[in-house]
């Protein structure tokens, strides 16, 4: 080398003089850079788009048997009713998918981000209308379509040999969720609408594919916006920040959505055991009603277990950690007012519990052998055990009810607690 | 300078416009490649990432400024996942960039300039990014818009780099 010194400034001009030589040698064909300009970007939706034309076939496929099921059944009213019922989700559930194929196919991704970001929003709320309304309608029309597979599948009609009370509690229901349904879904959207965890919620309910699709452009949208803006030193440190952080709580994590797991897995096994109980008991009144009630304690366990944990996978624990702290004690404190009330009425289940073993195990009525000076007895001694209960605060207590999800959530906060401070927002 | 919404002529213009500034895609790469192959990634990278951004370019800084940013950011977050995806989109090979001979180019600037290319290389990625910005003629306030940095902070980054290039350019010639 036979510079004394490196002098950037003195060297500024012989920098800018390689342009020309450099120049010379790059060349590129302009037509083949626009073609592959505008076929880039495609193949985030492209796999959404795959796994709608597998939703269509399949819809297809179903309609098709729904229909072959209604001719089949046209002699039985209540079954070709039934069958009906389940065509029309079915056909609206098309309707959806057809749309969204027809919409992602034409859309411009070259286009503006606002306008594709509107676009792909009116496409997730229809989506999310239709998929609103099958879970809501299921409730109602889940026993229908069982008896319409039945009859076709083994000539069964399970209307003639179920009670008629199970159908009516069944359609009873289905369609009084269908109205509080929609109110508690428009209630959570004004709360919590735009809001990062809520949105992401939204996108898990419109399908995985859909979810997968949407972050990866809204992924490329965002790093576009950042690279833009001149902000990769930041981003860049962000990224090995979140990559330490997910490293760090990734066994506490782990052992959360374990926990829940063994909530979801203890509680499914009860609940479809107690719901055979009850449609094997239709109109027994002293054995429904107690049926029920264990029905849905347990339903309402099975749910809040499943919220939670598709919470927990939504975490952003990448992201801001004061955020994802206060997101884990948001959950664990409704989980804890739950298992508190559960804690309070757990005496009121104890007679259900044992009406409904009592017949499963003894074929014995419990509410029928029992003199009703002792079930006053057991009434009083309910009130004042609830009484009792009211005044505890046992934590492990309602963690056990929540399978140890409550002390779990807690190790995780403080693990993300204790991460240094230069990687907490 | 508008820039056309439709898609045919905002290509055209894009296009034409990088075919003005490409050695800047090369200098950005060789700084922070030193593999072939690698430059040829991260130069796919700017180009779809230029594109992108292209709607927001408004016409009040030259493109060059404008690709210059575009570049070292990308060229800095060059290894997060996302890159990797955006690659298969956008074949080299559809680029025509030879990048040997471009290499011989540089090979032939002269030792100081093959000296300075090395010693730019063996810096952290932000210096890297300060030295390509100041060698192009840039001054403190455009380099840290660029870069999200405070034009003092960069002033104080390009002295420690300067020193630091100084050194390590001393003991190699011991």
């Amino acid at each position: 080398m036979n510079t004394a010194s490196f002098d950037l400034d003195a060297l500024r001009q012989r920098w800018a003089a390689l342009d020309c030589g450099i120049d010379a040698q790059l060349a590129f064909d302009p037509a083949a850079l626009r073609d592959a300009l505008s076929r880039r970007v495609r193949s985030a939706f492209r796999r959404h788009s795959a796994w709608l034309l597998v939703g269509l076939v399949s819809d297809a496929v179903a309609l098709a048997g729904l229909v072959a099921c209604a001719v089949l059944l046209r002699e039985s009213p209540a079954l070709w009713l039934s069958a009906v019922a389940v065509l029309l989700l079915v056909v609206m559930e098309t309707a959806t998918d057809l749309d969204a194929w027809r919409r992602l196919r034409a859309l411009d991704f070259d286009a503006p981000v606002l306008a594709v970001r509107d676009t792909l929003a009116r496409l997730r709320a229809r989506r999310l209308r239709t998929t609103g309304v099958i879970v809501l309608g299921s409730v109602a029309l889940w026993l229908p379509l069982l008896c319409v597979l039945m009859a076709v599948a083994f000539g069964v009609d399970l209307y003639r040999h179920v009670h008629w009370s199970v159908f009516a509690v069944n359609i009873v229901a289905g369609l009084v969720l269908l109205p509080f349904g929609a109110w508690i879904g428009g209630a959570l959207a004004r709360r919590f609408g735009g809001r990062p965890g809520f949105e992401r919620m939204l996108d898990d309910s419109a399908g995985h594919h859909w979810r997968v699709a949407r972050e990866r452009w809204e992924t490329l949208a965002d790093t576009d916006a950042l690279v833009a803006r001149g902000d990769a030193a930041a981003l860049v440190a962000k990224d090995a920040a979140q990559r330490q952080r997910l490293h760090a709580v990734a066994q506490p994590l782990a052992t959360l959505r374990r926990s829940l797991w063994t909530g979801i897995v203890v509680l499914v096994p009860l609940l479809l055991g107690v719901a055979l109980f009850n449609v094997t008991h239709g109109g027994q009144v002293r054995a429904l009603v107690p049926g029920l009630v264990l029905h849905f304690a347990l339903l309402v366990h099975l749910v809040a277990n499943i919220a939670h944990l598709q919470a927990v996978r939504r975490l952003d624990v990448g992201g801001d950690v004061g955020r994802v702290i206060a997101s884990l004690r948001w959950m664990a404190r409704r989980r804890e007012v739950l298992a508190r009330v559960t804690v309070v009425v757990a005496p009121w289940l104890v007679l259900p519990l044992g009406v409904v073993v009592g017949r499963v195990v003894g074929g014995v009525d419990v509410v029928g052998v029992v003199p009703v000076g002792w079930l006053i007895g057991v009434v009083v001694a309910c009130i004042g055990a609830s009484v009792v209960l009211l005044r505890v605060r046992s934590e492990r207590w309602f963690d056990v009810v929540c399978c140890g999800a409550l002390r779990r959530s807690r190790v995780l906060a403080n693990e993300l607690r204790r991460l240094p401070g230069d990687e907490r927002d | 300078m508008h820039i056309a919404v439709t898609a045919a002529p905002r290509q055209d213009h894009f296009v034409a416009l990088l075919d003005r500034h490409k050695p800047i895609l090369y200098k950005v790469a060789s700084a922070y490649c030193a593999r072939r192959e690698d430059r040829g990634d991260l130069i796919q990278d700017i180009v779809v990432e230029l594109w992108r951004a292209f709607p927001r370019f408004d016409g009040r800084a030259s493109f060059a400024t404008f690709m210059h940013r575009i570049a070292v950011n990308v060229a800095i977050s060059h290894f997060r996942g996302e890159s990797r995806r955006i690659r298969d989109a956008l074949p080299i090979e559809d680029l025509a960039f030879d990048l040997a001979a471009a290499d011989r180019v540089m090979d032939n600037a002269g030792d100081d300039l093959v000296a300075l290319q090395q010693a730019i290389a063996a810096l952290d990625d932000i210096s890297r990014a300060l030295v390509l910005l100041h060698l192009d003629g840039y001054d403190h306030d455009a380099i840290g818009a660029m870069l999200g940095l405070t034009p003092g902070n960069v002033g104080t980054r390009l002295h420690r780099i300067r020193q630091k290039l100084q050194r390590d350019h001393a003991e190699t010639r011991t």
